[in-house]
């Protein structure tokens, strides 16, 4: 994988939403890595990585907005694409504010 | 001729001796109704003393009117009028020496053969017979009334169940005539399904095994409305050789409604609670819904995009459509789970095992918990007993108390967030206990714990530890809170196990 890739990782506990997500980026000609935690993206993500993320707010171990604020510590530049199903305006707030593109 | 003297002087003296120890009193009177002869029977009954009132007119021995009406009564009948004692004898009153007035029996006799004539009357005391008729009646009049007065049904049968006397509280009871009523028997007011256990017990009854029966019975009303009675019948006597049997009937219907309405208003409370319940999973479960909706959405909008392209793979195509079918049936899944929790039920009592009980409630508690990263671990305690129990209602008592804890320990770490749930045999039957990790409860809260409109949470109504504990408590049961040894709440809920004892046969 070149550094002029981009990639679209998906982070999803969910296993379901994960795949589903995965296929339909690919569908639209995007290469796509799914993870089931941010612990196990956070291992891989290193900052020369391109692309974008899309992020589950709500998962165990490490929460999305947590995930956003080490990718800030650690100076990775990736736009952060959030999807909850149970979000509400503080939440969204705090990952606007933290760089978020956007709060699905 | 004094032999013939001698034979009626020995005849005077029989005849003397016949009068002086008879037992009814005897008077002989002369044609003016003067005493000739006044024997000591007589003297007992009036106290009189026969030189005392030999040679007083008889009329001294009665009362007024008949006193001075005597002789008037004597020169009719002289005259020719027709007896109206004489021959016949009747009831009178007779009147003592000291004055008292008693009843009397008189039988009047006409000494034709000596002349002038004479009238003999032979007076028995019927004073005492007289009280003891006016005490039996008395006391009949005294059952009566307590049978007639009486505010439950009362009868007495045949030993063949038909039916002697009613009460009027029975017959307004059944709604039925009393000569109605007394047509019928026991069994033709009760209900087919009923018959055979009165048969049962009437054949105890009549064989003499036992004294007397108590039923519950399904009565109908001449109306055709049902009545739940109790029957308590028994032998009169003790022994069905008296031949009648004593019934007391008690209209239960009343009751019934009123339990009824009672537990039907506590389903409503139940209801309530579970609808409350879960809006505070509300958040939760939406995510739980909407995870299988957006993964279907996305495999469609996927499946349409790549069909559209040209490039898609029947092999990749037919794992998409069995992903979104899988999906379906989750999102269906859960609102099965909920529909199944929140419906409105008859609230009818199963004999389950509380293990699987607890097991279904987790299906729908781990949604809540997994959203609020709390990991629940049980430890359920095989070959527990069964426990007689509305699983829904029991179901909705384990949620409660998991959502609680739940609550409680939102501000600790993840990895402390630990509710236990174990199920065990306790000393007051199955029981089932829920330890979490959280602060426990403040001692100041303690004694209002299961009291409703108690809460801590922000958003809490205050119902749902009073709704699970009256909830336990018609179960016969006990809800109870402790501190866990490590400091956290522990709530345990004891059931009795087993069947309880019937209300009654039917």
């Amino acid at each position: 994988m070149t550094t002029l890739t981009q990639t679209v990782f998906v982070v999803d506990d969910d296993v379901a939403v994960r795949q589903s997500l995965a296929l339909l980026i690919r569908s639209m000609g995007l290469a796509v890595e799914a993870f089931e935690s941010a612990q196990a993206f956070l291992e891989v993500c290193v900052p020369a990585r391109a692309g974008c993320v899309v992020l589950d707010i709500r998962m165990p171990g490490i929460s999305g907005l947590e995930m956003q604020e080490e990718l800030q510590r650690r100076a990775i530049g990736l736009p952060v694409i959030f999807i909850t199903g149970h979000g509400d305006v503080s939440m969204a707030v705090r990952a606007m504010k933290l760089g978020a593109v956007d709060f699905i | 001729m004094s032999a013939s003297s001698t034979q009626f002087d020995e005849m005077n003296a029989r005849f003397r001796g016949v009068i002086d120890a008879a037992v009814d009193g005897i008077i002989l009177i002369d044609e003016r109704g003067v005493i000739e002869t006044f024997n000591p029977a007589a003297e007992r009954i009036f106290g009189w003393m026969a030189e005392e009132v030999i040679g007083k007119n008889v009329s001294s021995l009665m009362p007024e009117p008949d006193a001075h009406r005597h002789d008037g009564y004597l020169k009719n009948y002289l005259g020719g009028k027709p007896a109206q004692i004489i021959g016949i004898g009747r009831e009178v009153v007779g009147r003592r020496r000291n004055g008292e007035l008693f009843p009397l029996e008189l039988a009047v006799g006409e000494l034709q053969r000596l002349q002038p004539r004479r009238f003999v009357g032979m007076v028995r005391d019927i004073s005492r017979r007289r009280a003891m008729e006016q005490a039996l009646a008395a006391r009949e009049q005294e059952l009566r009334l307590m049978f007639d007065g009486a505010p439950i049904g009362m009868f007495t049968a045949g030993l063949d169940g038909s039916f002697n006397e009613v009460n009027p509280a029975l017959i307004t009871l059944l709604g039925y005539s009393a000569p109605a009523l007394l047509a019928m028997r026991c069994a033709d007011l009760t209900v087919e399904a009923d018959r055979a256990l009165l048969e049962r017990c009437y054949g105890q009854l009549v064989s003499g095994l036992h004294p007397s029966f108590n039923c519950r019975l399904r009565w109908l009303r001449s109306d055709g409305a049902a009545l739940t009675v109790e029957l308590h019948a028994a032998v009169a006597g003790g022994s069905p050789s008296t031949g009648f049997i004593i019934g007391q009937v008690i209209d239960h219907s009343e009751q019934l409604r009123s339990e009824l309405e009672s537990r039907e208003a506590r389903e409503r409370l139940a209801h309530v609670g579970r609808v409350t319940t879960l809006g505070e999973m509300a958040s939760a479960i939406a995510h739980e819904i909407n995870q299988p909706l957006t993964a279907i959405a996305s495999y469609s909008q996927a499946c349409i995009r790549l069909m559209k392209q040209g490039t898609a793979e029947p092999q990749l195509l037919l794992e998409s459509l069995q992903a979104i079918a899988a999906q379906a049936l989750r999102a269906g899944d859960v609102v099965k789970r909920i529909r199944g929790f929140v419906g409105h039920r008859d609230g009818g009592r199963e004999t389950v095992s509380l293990n699987d009980v607890i097991t279904s409630v987790l299906e729908l508690a781990a949604i809540d918990a997994a959203a609020n990263q709390v990991r629940i671990s049980t430890a359920l305690a095989a070959d527990l007993p069964q426990v007689l129990v509305d699983p829904v209602q029991i179901q909705q008592v384990c949620l409660n108390l998991i959502r609680n804890a739940i609550d409680a320990m939102l501000e600790l770490a993840e990895r402390e967030r630990v509710l236990h749930i174990e199920t065990e045999l306790g000393e007051e039957g199955v029981q089932a206990v829920f330890t979490d990790g959280g602060p426990g409860v403040a001692s100041a809260m303690r004694e209002r714990l299961f009291q409703p409109f108690q809460t801590t949470k922000a958003e809490g109504m205050g119902m749902g530890l009073s709704i699970s504990f009256s909830i336990i408590a018609a179960h016969g049961g006990s809800l109870r809170y402790t501190d866990a040894p490590q400091g956290g709440a522990r709530f345990t809920i004891a059931l009795p196990m087993g069947l309880p004892v019937a209300l009654s046969s039917l």
